[in-house]
């Protein structure tokens, strides 16, 4: 092993100093205006939002999920994971609006599921359901379930 | 993991050690400041006694190199009156100081080798749908602002399946110590289009700034001085790739204290905007609101949604996170164990949101170990295995077995 005394010089070259300078900085600048005025569009430079909106004390809690009619017969609920079809649930819950407006992306759904699992039931109805927990004093209430769009699958 | 941390002792610029092991920084003035150069001194003439401290601290041999950084430091002040200059200067002096500390080569090696073992993990145990989306079709793809300019195109089988094959192939070697630019960058590319896929379907995560900055900055320390080490017997395989790896090599560079600094830095970005963005987008009254309801009452566990009939803790929790969160940039200012606490405190914090809402943070705690000193890792694990191997091949445990003991035999 290399004694101190061994050591070799660490000093950066003016150079090597420079760039380090300009990238810190303008790392920092985009990291700023990320969090300042970008969104989540900015990747990887976008505010941290996780969590960061306020819920009413006395307001909803949506919790959406999707549940399909099955070649089998069944009605189950489709496991939005990476070993299910393949799209988490936060990620539907990002396309929402354009799920509801345009129901057909379900397709893409029992798509997935007959490229992914196809020795399993296949879908054949796909339903996007929502449940709506009220709270009260931050104490979660009564739960209503709604259904916000369903879509027939093609084959 | 984690634990291994000792975070106070993590070789901060200004943490008084041995001034020998960095020569070619103003050691003089070292001893004088604290970390991120608070203390002004540097424009300062040198006190006798702080002379006498720094002496009372040096390796033997090691003043003579001290001595010529004294002088040019402390010069600027003395007759020229123009104070607003100096205190620029020694501004733009600590500032240089703190950015680019001169830290032990083997701190980032240990470190990169880590972060690449981790890198494979997170492609196959946390952000793992990637390759599944490779098999989704194109409609539900939303690209994210940079895959979109730079006309990244859709995700596919033969896409994702690349990508992961250059990741884990990239950090093995990477890990390896070996190639350390090359592999490197491949890794830092491929990583990010990865990354660029997964959030790119309508859900952006924020817990990979630190990993992704780790990933972008390891590249640049390149190899270690040790690589070229020829004293090592010629067939020693195994000595030249620890050599090549640079785990033991404990010269200081400021490359590698950039390299570090710019992790820690991302660490406590990645806490510190968690709160700017909470009041950007919350609101200062996020901390009354029901945001921890709502997480425990969509994700929950058996351990957490009790919690749900006792909303003042989950309130409590609310100003503890954003308080914390706000405050983390004192990681920079604490030191020894109340740096280590505060540090543990955080970890503590993603072990609970972990257990509660099974979300874990990792890619960010594991940036944790920047500010750890890495180097004295494998001293002290070859410190154990010697001391497990001399308790084992003692006579006395010999003689504990039943087989009869024939010397020489």
């Amino acid at each position: 092993m290399r004694t101190d005394a061994e050591q070799t010089e660490g000093r950066l070259s003016r150079a090597g100093l420079a760039w380090r300078a300009a990238v810190t900085v303008g790392a920092l600048a985009v990291l700023v205006w990320g969090s300042g005025w970008g969104t989540d569009d900015a990747f990887p430079a976008g505010p941290m939002v996780q969590y960061a909106f306020y819920v009413n004390p006395n307001g909803t809690i949506s919790s959406n999920y999707i549940e399909a009619d099955t070649t089998a017969g069944t009605r189950i609920r489709v496991r939005l994971s990476s070993e299910g079809v393949g799209i988490p649930r936060g990620e539907i819950e990002g396309q929402l609006s354009r799920i509801i407006a345009h129901p057909s992306l379900l397709q893409a759904i029992a798509d997935a599921q007959q490229r992914r699992h196809p020795g399993e039931p296949q879908f054949v109805r796909l339903y996007l359901m929502t449940d709506v927990t009220t709270l009260h004093n931050r104490i979660p209430g009564k739960i209503t379930t709604k259904t916000l769009a369903t879509w027939d699958v093609r084959r | 993991m984690t634990t291994t941390a000792r975070p106070g002792q993590a070789g901060e610029p200004g943490r008084r050690r041995p001034v020998s092991s960095r020569p070619s920084t103003d050691a003089a003035t070292d001893a004088t400041t604290d970390a991120a150069g608070r203390d002004s001194t540097l424009a300062r003439p040198p006190q006798p006694s702080v002379d006498q401290s720094v002496r009372t601290e040096l390796a033997n041999g090691v003043v003579e190199q001290v001595a010529p950084y004294r002088r040019p430091n402390s010069q600027p002040s003395a007759g020229t009156g123009d104070g607003r200059g100096t205190a620029l200067r020694a501004g733009a002096l600590a500032l240089r100081r703190w950015w680019f500390p001169a830290e032990p080569y083997a701190r980032a090696a240990v470190l990169r080798t880590i972060i690449y073992l981790f890198v494979i993990f997170d492609i196959r145990r946390l952000v793992n749908d990637v390759v599944p989306k490779g098999y989704v079709p194109a409609e539900l793809y939303q690209p994210v602002l940079v895959p979109r300019v730079l006309q990244l195109p859709a995700p596919n089988p033969f896409i994702v399946h690349t990508l992961q094959a250059v990741i884990v192939g990239g950090c093995l070697i990477a890990a390896a110590g070996l190639l350390p630019r090359l592999a490197g960058w491949a890794v830092a590319l491929a990583f990010t289009w990865w990354l660029f896929i997964d959030m790119s379907y309508g859900k952006v995560d924020h817990d990979h700034l630190a990993l992704l900055v780790a990933l972008y900055v390891l590249p640049t320390i390149g190899f270690s001085g040790t690589r070229r080490d020829r004293r090592s017997p010629v067939g020693g395989i195994r000595r030249r790739w620890v050599a090549t790896s640079g785990w033991r090599d404990m010269a200081r560079t400021e490359s590698v204290g950039w390299a570090l600094r710019c992790v820690q830095v991302a660490v406590v970005a990645t806490y510190f905007f968690s709160a700017w963005a909470k009041i950007r987008v919350g609101g200062w009254h996020w901390p009354t609101g029901a945001t921890f309801a709502w997480a425990v009452d969509r994700r929950g566990t058996a351990l957490s949604d009790p919690v749900l009939n006792y909303p003042w803790v989950l309130v409590a929790g609310q100003w503890m996170l954003i308080l914390a969160e706000a405050l983390s940039p004192l990681v920079f200012v604490l030191r020894g164990r109340w740096r280590a606490a505060f540090i543990g405190f955080w970890l503590m914090f993603h072990l609970t949101t972990y257990l509660s809402i099974s979300i874990h943070f990792l890619p960010t705690a594991v940036g944790w170990l920047a500010f750890a000193p890495l180097e004295r890792v494998r001293a002290g694990a070859s410190r154990v295995y010697r001391r497990v191997r001399g308790a084992l091949t003692r006579p006395g445990v010999v003689r504990d077995t039943l087989e009869p003991i024939t010397p020489q035999s």
